[in-house]
């Protein structure tokens, strides 16, 4: 177990660095990021110091070079639109953006296993037909367009929650999150409603096809025979099997809900990453795209990594490897 | 396809064609989403003809009429049954312009991302070895990664204007093309029969093409339906965030953004409609997507 | 009917639709078993075998149904019986064991405690009493060190051992009747030797009536007292063990016995039935063997009824062969 931990891990590491190169290489054919920092009818003169300042000057390679050191001591350089270090502006936008992924995933897997489970028993179904026929639509409507419809409904015409931004901040525990304030609830109820959406749709349709094909599976019938009640038959022996995929995908796919945070913080101007790298990406704010995008990738290797690791935690077949007779 | 059927994929393709199209017809789920689909289509193509006015012909649109709850009748007496937007645009008009851009789009992309993909997924396929790990290896990597990320990094990198948007919206959609190809011509490379072509040495762009290609083309056409309904959606979330299709030639997200600033103040009707129009569109496409994959490949539709 | 009829089969016929109009599996079958008997039912694959014991349990499936027929379980009829009336027959008055132990089992629940919750299913009694209970059944079935073995999980233990545990399930609750469907098909010979012995001396000391389900004929000829034959969802041979496998009266009969490998000279090619299963969709009408049989004459165009040629023995044959098979 310890071995295929250190093997991921170092798999991880060679990948992030492949990234990094990419990334960089690709944000640096890409325009000239000085005639966004200065007047174009500058003296050049002046063009000059600012391209010095930024160390722009260089040659690829040796800014590369710098990059990277820099990278490692954790400097990934000076936002161009607000002057400060790009990877502070992250640490600070980040928890927000988790907070808001993470209570979306919640709301997904709440409203979405028990449904999928139930549509998954019951095929046939009246009710079932109605809960496939609603994941269709969950997976087809345009996120941002249902976020401004509910800011519509609730805020303007109901006037139940507020408009936008994030709530206060409360502390528990020894974690800082709105979560833990009625203010901040009534701020993160509707994004994060609207950032599940699609999950919800997913999430669905895993746990019914996962709970179909585990529920055709021989041991099922076996459970059956040997005259187990329905609910014993569901607790023990379907939920442990369907959950061990599910758990895998949602844990990757929380990857996607902090990428897809991007267009419910814009709307719900809520002051998270996503917020900020859609503006950098506007701006041309090459530091602050470059250290997001490494960033997610970096996220997206851990998570990874961690999810391989539960699978093989949960799933007695991979844990329990050494020991077959 | 069993697993066990070593036989070529014969049968003329016209008669799996109308076996695909009599099933169709006789799901209303399959024929009423198909008809819808053809519709939206038929009126985005046709928009230019069609549409009440132009919205962007600058010399008829004046701001005089901006604002107009739907229904009203605007300063040159066409009536605006959607309503007008801060600008004075009907909002009909606009809607059926930027379907027709929104389609355009999708569909470009989706073409490009299957050549490219197909082109891909049979190399893969055929080559094998090396070339095939490879290559997969590259596709899975691109598709750990969530779509929309990958867009706002292309377009990041390329800029601003439509044909760019396309781009990275292909870029974007190859590797989901190219992984569900090559298993199907893999399902297709295994059987017996391949063995013997080789053996014959018929030339491999002959193997390619009469063989592992037709396999692929039912995986090919569900996927490309659920594909462009995807790319739909990514491209309008991208127009609404600023960094899709220019202002110029706005699609459905854009119209939906310019909204947006509008719903405080009440005028519901400029963000509303579009978005229920790319609501339709895409959940149209999907269901006949889902209905498409239930009829071609019955085994794999839970 | 006798007083010591257990399980009664009349005219069952279980349906399975299709495309191509419905498959019959089981085609007017008329079975009975006594208390403490041993039945073979042998067939090949596709035969209805397997329908059939799963029908005498209620475990036909949608689309699968029953379509005509009673069976009767110790006086009751259970025919279409609701899921809550066979919650106390399965598991604890009929037990089934099926082919492939691999499947039977629970991949991610530990042995002990799929053992446990048979037994408590069906007793109100606390876990170390159900411990002490399955530890002893699993010494009956020949599992050594049982208190390691309970603990672990299926994947850790052979195919023999795996079709233990199923066996010593099935006897946990000591039903009246269990349904063995090829219970060591999967395994190889000498474990199969084994068991046979094993489940042989376990039937007679319990008085536990036992199904033995197989294409086998050799195999069911070391346990079973009597044999029911079945070709194509039908009865075709019913009698004594001895008698059939002596002098079968059915043409299939024999030419199942002659293709077994025992039986043919040494060096001598092994003979076969020419021919494969008909479409169970699609059978031809009259009788079913017919097209594979030698001695099939033009009266062979009438399904000939299931006669009784004495008081023990019942043949579906025009022309059955008479002793000296």
């Amino acid at each position: 177990m310890f071995a295929f931990i250190l093997r991921r891990s170092i798999q991880s590491v060679v990948v992030l660095f492949v990234m990094s190169l990419l990334v960089f290489c690709m944000i640096n054919l890409v325009g000239d990021p000085v005639d966004m920092l200065v007047n174009p009818e500058s003296l050049p003169d002046e063009i000059e110091r600012v391209r010095r300042d930024f160390g722009l000057d260089q040659p690829v390679y040796i800014q590369y070079w710098q990059f990277l050191k820099g990278a490692l001591s954790g400097d990934l350089g000076k936002s161009y639109v607000f002057g400060r270090p790009a990877l502070a502006l992250m640490a600070e936008r980040f928890p927000a953006t988790l907070e808001l992924a993470f209570c979306a995933l919640i709301i997904a897997v709440i409203i979405g296993l028990p449904l999928g489970i139930y549509a998954g028993l019951r095929p046939d179904g009246f009710a079932t037909r109605i809960i496939m026929g609603m994941s269709v639509l969950g997976i087809s409507i345009p996120t941002f367009w249902l976020g401004l419809m509910m800011i519509i409904l609730f805020s303007v015409i109901l006037g139940w929650l507020p408009v936008s931004g994030r709530g206060e901040i409360g502390v528990f525990l020894g974690v800082e999150s709105s979560i833990f304030t009625m203010d901040g609830l009534k701020h993160l109820i509707m994004p994060a409603t609207n950032l599940a959406l699609f999950k919800i749709a997913m999430v669905m349709r895993l746990a019914r096809a996962g709970t179909s094909e585990v529920m055709a599976q021989d041991f099922i019938r076996f459970a059956r025979a040997k005259g187990l009640p329905r609910k014993r038959i569901i607790k023990s022996h379907l939920l442990p099997n369907i959950l061990i995929p599910i758990v895998t995908v949602i844990g990757i796919e929380f990857g996607t809900l902090i990428a897809f945070a991007t267009v419910t913080e814009s709307i719900f101007s809520w002051p998270g990453l996503g917020k900020l790298v859609i503006d950098a990406i506007i701006n041309l704010d090459r530091p602050v795209v470059v250290a997001y995008l490494l960033f997610v990738v970096a996220l997206f290797l851990a998570l990874n990594l961690i999810v391989d690791i539960i699978y093989a935690a949960l799933d007695p077949r991979v844990r329990l490897q050494g020991d077959d007779t | 396809m069993s697993a066990g059927d070593t036989r070529a994929t014969a049968g003329s393709p016209l008669r799996a064609l109308s076996k695909w199209a009599h099933a169709v017809w006789s799901r209303p789920s399959a024929s009423i989403s198909g008809l819808f689909v053809l519709l939206i289509a038929t009126l985005a193509a046709l928009a230019p003809l069609i549409a009440p006015t132009n919205p962007y012909d600058l010399a008829t649109v004046s701001i005089l009429d901006g604002r107009l709850p739907p229904g009203q009748e605007m300063f040159d007496g066409t009536v605006a049954l959607l309503g007008t937007d801060g600008a004075g645009r009907d909002v009909l008009s606009a809607i059926l312009w930027g379907l027709r851009t929104s389609l355009i789009v999708a569909i470009s992309s989706a073409t490009i991302a299957l050549t490219v993909g197909l082109t891909v997924g049979l190399a893969a396929a055929f080559y094998g070895g090396r070339l095939d790990a490879f290559l997969m290896r590259v596709v899975d990597i691109q598709l750990s990664f969530p779509a929309i990320l990958v867009a706002l990094v292309l377009l990041a990198l390329l800029g601003k204007g439509i044909d760019k948007v396309i781009i990275a919206l292909a870029i974007v959609q190859w590797a989901v093309y190219a992984r569900t190809v090559r298993a199907a011509a893999m399902v297709e490379r295994r059987k017996e029969y391949f063995e013997a072509a080789t053996c014959l040495e018929l030339s491999n762009g002959r193997i390619i093409w009469k063989h592992l290609l037709p396999n692929s083309v039912s995986s090919l056409i569900v996927l490309a339906t659920l594909q462009t309904a995807h790319s739909i959606t990514i491209e309008a979330t991208l127009s609404f965030l600023g960094v899709g299709v220019p202002i110029t030639e706005p699609s459905l997200g854009s119209l939906i953004s310019n909204g947006f600033d509008f719903i405080l103040s009440g005028a519901y009707w400029i963000t509303f409609f579009p978005g229920v129009m790319l609501l339709a569109t895409v959940a149209a496409i999907n269901i006949f997507g889902d209905q498409l994959r239930t009829i071609i490949n019955p085994r794999l539709s839970r | 009917m006798r007083d010591d009829t257990l399980l009664s089969i009349k005219g069952l016929r279980v349906e399975f639709p299709t495309q191509d109009g419905p498959l019959i599996a089981v085609n007017n079958v008329d079975l009975d078993v006594t208390r403490g008997e041993v039945l073979g039912i042998v067939g090949e694959s596709g035969s209805g075998k397997t329908v059939l014991g799963l029908s005498s349990m209620g475990l036909i499936d949608r689309p699968g149904r029953v379509a005509a027929g009673q069976v009767v379980f110790d006086g009751q009829d259970v025919t279409n019986y609701p899921e809550s009336g066979w919650r106390n027959i399965r598991g604890k008055r009929i037990a089934m064991i099926f082919q492939d132990p691999t499947t039977s089992l629970n991949p991610v629940q530990r042995i002990g405690a799929q053992m446990i919750e048979a037994l408590q299913s069906h007793h109100d009694i606390s876990g170390d009493a159900a411990r002490q209970i399955i530890r002893d059944a699993m010494v009956r079935v020949g599992i050594n060190s049982p208190d390691e073995r309970l603990d672990a999980y299926p994947h850790q233990f052979s195919g023999g051992m795996r079709q233990r545990v199923v066996i010593a399930i099935a006897l946990l609750n000591e039903p009246d009747l269990i349904i063995a469907d090829e219970p060591t098909t999967a395994l190889d010979v000498t474990i199969q030797a084994q068991i046979l012995r094993d489940m042989r001396r376990l039937s007679r000391d319990t008085r536990t009536a036992l199904i033995w389900v197989s294409h086998d004929l050799g195999v069911v000829a070391q346990i079973a007292q009597r044999v029911a034959v079945m070709y194509a969802g039908r009865i075709v041979e019913n009698g004594p063990a001895e008698k059939i496998l002596k002098s079968p009266c059915h043409p299939y009969t024999q030419g199942l016995i002659a293709s077994m490998p025992g039986n043919a000279p040494p060096g001598e090619r092994l003979h076969s039935i020419p021919g494969g299963l008909p479409q169970l969709s699609n059978l031809p009408p009259g009788c079913s063997f017919a097209p594979r049989c030698v001695y099939a004459s033009s009266a062979c165009n009438m399904m000939p009824e299931l006669i009784q040629t004495s008081s023990e023995h019942a043949v579906r044959c025009l022309s059955p062969l008479d002793g000296g098979g």
